[in-house]
């Protein structure tokens, strides 16, 4: 007696091409017959459907499906990343062809992961553009502005290079964060190994759990973090900022790049205030509640911002 | 009023397979001496007979779908040769689970999301990359196969493994399935 495992294998198979359109009439009698020789084939095929149903629906979460033009009127050696799991609050497409790239963008609060051709992936965080230029020789990605995450599939043959202003991230099978800001780069190195540059400087290695912040016209930076600070410092990727004692105008400034509507502290004193803690980083509501009760202070719900005052001036 | 078979799939889509977890967990916890394989084979027959139901009859789809592997369970355990002794008294005993899931083994759309990603990270480079192409990408068989130089058979196959990998992830807890999801693309990453 066939296992069910291998009834499953069988009944997906059938399910697939029937959805790929691919039946022929000697395909369709075979499977007419499979259908009806066991009722354990019968069941296999609709849980295949159904479970294909679902997938569908969750992919479709993701900004799913790109209109099939793009895909067929693009060439060259890597043409599509497909967008894979926006863990999104907009559900926009977020990616389209760029010149001679491929060009993702997340929007304000939005997070967003992307599946590249190569294995690799790029998790955006709020507010943030990559373009990627895949050859033979080099995976390059340009970082215009944000921050994301990178996972980068071991291909000793092509560096992977992100380019974030004046400094290139060099990499080969690693996973690092970039974070381009006005004129400041900071990178983060969860795993492996990367050669960070700057300008004409000479390249420097960074490993697991080093950071390294690269300033306008200031020396690079770097230190080692301990764990504690490195899981804090990627907790947005999974929608929190958590904070350790970080005084308020920072927490503030951190909350506000995920939301349209800002928090405006209203007195110096407040501002240095202590704040310890995990938020959702999209809701900033709850967040300037919160704050305001541990810190005594109250929130003023204006139209477009959230003031924070102190309770009596 | 007969439904077409699209809209039959998707209702049972919605309303029957997210229960299966549960279903699986109950029966497993009932009945010790059902192995895993018997379980599936219960699960396909079961499966079969909602098919086969007017869906207009089922008022409550979870409790249904207990009560039909409920009923498999003892017709199989009359009809076969060889049971353990302890088999019919265990299956006696199962009472269908009425309570219902509760707001926390809810899952949001975005929770599923995730999942899903994670569980698709699992699978081989090849076979992910189809997978992607033809859920997040909507390319057809034969543009799949023209993009990765692979026939149109070759896409199949991986688009049949990944359905099936990914179904069987989703068979299990949540918590599993992550685990299993980190240790596993941290071994593929390193297998490139």
């Amino acid at each position: 007696m066939p296992s069910s495992r291998h009834i499953q294998e069988e009944a997906t198979a059938w399910m697939v091409k029937v959805q790929c359109g691919a039946l022929t009439s000697d395909d369709e009698a075979r499977l007419q017959a499979w259908l009806a020789a066991d009722m354990r084939h019968e069941g296999a095929y609709v849980r295949a459907h159904a479970a294909r149903v679902n997938i569908e629906r969750i992919a479709a979460l993701a900004g799913g499906r790109a209109p099939r033009r793009y895909l067929s009127i693009w060439r060259g050696p890597v043409a599509v990343a497909a967008g894979l799991g926006a863990v999104a609050v907009a559900v926009t497409m977020g990616w389209f062809a760029y010149a001679n790239g491929d060009r993702y963008t997340s929007a304000v609060g939005e997070l967003r992961k992307v599946a590249l051709e190569d294995g690799s992936s790029i998790f955006l965080n709020t507010a943030t553009e990559a373009v990627a230029r895949f050859d033979g020789n080099e995976r390059r990605i340009d970082l215009p502005h944000g921050e994301a995450l990178f996972e980068v599939a071991k291909d000793p043959a092509r560096p992977f290079v992100v380019r974030a202003g004046k400094v290139t991230v060099k990499a080969v099978g690693t996973a690092f964060t970039v974070r381009y800001d006005h004129d400041r780069v900071d990178i983060l190195v969860t795993e492996g190994v990367v050669e960070l540059a700057r300008g004409e400087e000479p390249a420097r290695r960074l490993v697991a759990n080093q950071r390294a912040m690269a300033e306008a016209d200031r020396p690079v930076e770097i230190q080692t973090l301990e764990r504690q600070e490195l899981e804090r410092q990627l907790a947005w990727q999974s929608g929190r900022v958590e904070f350790d004692g970080q005084p308020l105008h920072e927490a503030v400034a951190q909350i506000n790049r995920y939301n349209q509507r800002q928090i405006v502290i209203m007195d110096r004193a407040l501002a240095e205030r202590p704040v310890i803690g995990v938020f959702g980083s999209a809701d900033i509501e709850a967040f300037a509640k919160i704050a305001a009760e541990a810190l005594d202070a109250k929130v003023v719900e204006k139209s477009d911002v959230i003031r924070l005052e102190p309770k009596r001036p | 009023m007969a439904m077409d078979s699209d809209s039959r799939t998707r209702w049972i889509a919605a309303n029957i397979m997210p229960c299966e977890p549960e279903v699986r967990r109950w029966v497993r916890r009932s009945v010790a001496t059902l192995a895993r394989d018997e379980c599936d084979d219960v699960l396909q027959e079961a499966y079969a007979r909602i098919w086969n139901t007017e869906f207009s009859r089922i008022a409550n789809p979870r409790g249904y779908f207990f009560q039909i592997v409920r009923n498999l369970l003892m017709e199989q355990a009359r009809h076969a040769r060889i049971v353990p002794m302890e088999r019919m008294g265990e299956i006696e005993a199962l009472r269908v689970a009425s309570e219902d899931p509760g707001p926390e083994r809810r899952v949001t759309a975005r929770q599923e999301l995730e999942r899903l990603c994670g569980i698709a990270a699992t699978l081989p480079a090849k076979c992910r990359r189809v997978f992607n192409l033809r859920s997040f990408g909507g390319c057809s068989r034969r543009e799949i196969a023209e993009r990765l130089q692979i026939s149109e058979r070759t896409v199949e196959k991986h688009l049949a493994k990944a359905y099936l990998r990914i179904t069987e992830a989703m068979e299990e807890d949540e918590g599993t399935v992550e685990m299993f999801a980190v240790k596993t693309r941290k071994d593929d990453r390193d297998a490139l």
